[in-house]
């Protein structure tokens, strides 16, 4: 996304430029067949494969188009993309670092959108960037981090630190592990399956949390609902906070955990019998224990809502509610 | 265990018991370990709180930024010159100035960092983030970030634009609900925490949001 600074330029030169450039484009590039044996104007593929040496990175920038990063068994990395005639794939390897972005192919004006397909070794740390980026990750057995603007992210897999970001779109991350960074402002953010140290933040979303066993969570959101479906440990720590919404958390019959809760205007109900140490609401905390009392659970919701729910009990759909 | 301690407890993690009742719990405390423990239960999930907001946002852009613009900021006029005497490096850089210190400044503010007034939280509750309700410091700060956005406004996709603008709606929803409740109970340990906890994310988003609308293009 950094890439456009320099590449800003005034409309009609850009204007000009995609009409030079159109009429550059040479005729054998022109028109290509389609997967689906129609015949698309203007566009290529490239397909390149570089091998990689244990510890490099693959970085990509992509200002739009889709982004699918899967894995193989080989030392290399495969780029295919689809774009523009008029665009160009760079994909250079130095440093430890593959480094995949458009190419200016002599031209100014923001890069048009390209499509690609990554094939990757499984420990190569992966970082996605770009502004009309949509982005799947899938089988990295390493960091990853894919951050958008408009666009969804979905992340399967990765460990250490996994980052996934958007400002207007759908975050998914399953089956990571380590430090787990999962964060939107006008989208729902899914984690499931994971373990290590959550933190997942929305402005306006659904946070869902489920199958994890997470050593900790930072969950937050202003005008959404958070649900938490799964195992608390017991040298856990957990925090789901939100302004206008409900906190559903879900749990097993033998959780030990001390649960603080708190809200303004809001209620707070349990499918477990639990004996509330003073009076809730106009913000008191209030706390009791579910087995133990051995993990630490905090639980804020200033106008919403509190439920702590059995597994026999069903999970509400905060999507249909919305 | 005594019921009529374990109620108090909470209120003794707060400090919103008044000093006899506080002398009255300490000293059932020492003869009941149910009750100690049960303290240190409850000391474990308030510490939690502490750790979680102090990070620096992670929407930092701006290093990148720096780099990419030379990271040497054009010395900044005027307010009321910006508009006609920029170019747009130097606006992209002294936006960014602008947007940095601001988010510094009010940064430190929020997070009972910061020495002044407005930010020096009550030394007896710990953990307790005091939200000034006249925070002119914070205002100002916001106002610049607002500023800087709007004059970035042309450079955003309109649909971000309007996604982030909703968004920051609802964060100012969430701070005036907030405030009304703290006018009500201004001594409020949540209220104050959750007063905090929404400015900081408004100055988030608002420090997201410029970054963006001077790299987007």
């Amino acid at each position: 996304m950094f890439d456009t600074i320099v590449g800003r330029t005034h409309p009609m030169f850009a204007a000009t430029a995609m009409v030079v450039g159109l009429l550059a484009v040479p005729p054998q590039a022109a028109a290509q067949p389609a997967e689906n044996g129609r015949l698309q104007l203007g566009t290529t593929d490239t397909d390149k494969t570089v091998d990689v040496a244990r510890g490099a990175r693959l970085t990509l920038d992509n200002q739009a188009g889709e982004v699918v990063v899967r894995t193989w068994d080989r030392d290399a990395v495969r780029v295919q993309a689809r774009h523009s005639t008029r665009e160009q794939v760079d994909v250079s390897v130095s440093e430890g670092q593959v480094r995949i972005r458009p190419g200016r192919n002599g031209r100014w004006g923001a890069h048009g959108s390209i499509d690609y397909q990554i094939t990757v070794p499984a420990w190569m740390p992966v970082r996605l960037s770009g502004t009309y980026l949509f982005a799947t990750l899938e089988g990295v057995q390493s960091e990853v981090s894919a951050e958008t603007v408009q666009g969804d992210v979905v992340v399967r897999g990765g460990a250490g630190q996994v980052t996934a970001r958007s400002v207007e779109g759908l975050v998914t991350v399953n089956d990571a592990k380590g430090r787990i960074e999962a964060r939107s402002v006008d989208g729902d953010v899914t984690i499931t399956g994971c373990s290590g140290d959550i933190v997942a933040d929305t402005t306006d979303g659904v946070i869902r949390i489920t199958g994890s066993a997470a050593m900790s969570i930072d969950a937050s959101t202003i005008d959404g609902d958070i649900v938490f479906d799964g195992t608390v440990n017991n040298e856990g720590q957990y925090r789901m906070v939100t302004h206008d919404g409900d906190v559903y958390m879900r749990v097993p019959e033998n959780t030990s955990a001390t649960v603080s809760i708190r809200t303004y205007e809001g209620r707070f109900t349990s499918s477990y019998p639990v004996e509330l140490s003073g009076d809730y609401q106009r913000g008191r905390r209030v706390s009791f224990t579910l087995g133990g009392g051995a993990a630490a659970v905090e639980i804020e919701a200033f106008d919403g809502h509190i439920r702590i729910l059995k597994p026999s009990d069903a999970l509400p759909d905060p999507t249909a509610k919305r | 265990m005594t019921d009529n301690f374990t109620s108090r407890l909470s209120e003794y993690i707060d400090d919103e018991l008044d000093a006899g009742e506080r002398a009255a719990v300490e000293t059932h405390l020492e003869g009941c370990a149910e009750c100690r423990e049960s303290l240190d239960g409850l000391r474990r999930v308030v510490a939690r709180a502490g750790d979680v907001t102090d990070a620096p946002p992670d929407t930092d852009l701006w290093p990148a930024i720096a780099t990419r613009i030379g990271a040497a900021p054009a010395q900044r006029p005027p307010v009321w010159q910006r508009r006609v005497s920029f170019t747009l490096p130097q606006a992209v850089a002294a936006g960014l100035v602008l947007v940095l210190g601001s988010a510094i400044g009010v940064w430190t503010l929020v997070s009972g960092t910061a020495g002044g007034p407005a930010a020096a939280p009550d030394a007896t509750r710990a953990g307790v983030v005091r939200a000034n309700l006249a925070d002119e410091t914070y205002d100002h700060a916001v106002s610049d970030l607002e500023l800087v956005l709007a004059e970035g406004r042309d450079r955003l996709n309109p649909r971000t634009y309007a996604v982030i603008e909703r968004n920051l709606r609802a964060i100012d929803r969430a701070i005036a609900e907030s405030r009304r409740a703290l006018e009500a109970d201004p001594g409020n340990v949540y209220l104050n925490n959750h007063l905090a906890t929404a400015r900081q994310r408004k100055l988030s988003l608002l420090r997201h949001a410029t970054a963006l609308a001077h790299t987007e293009g």
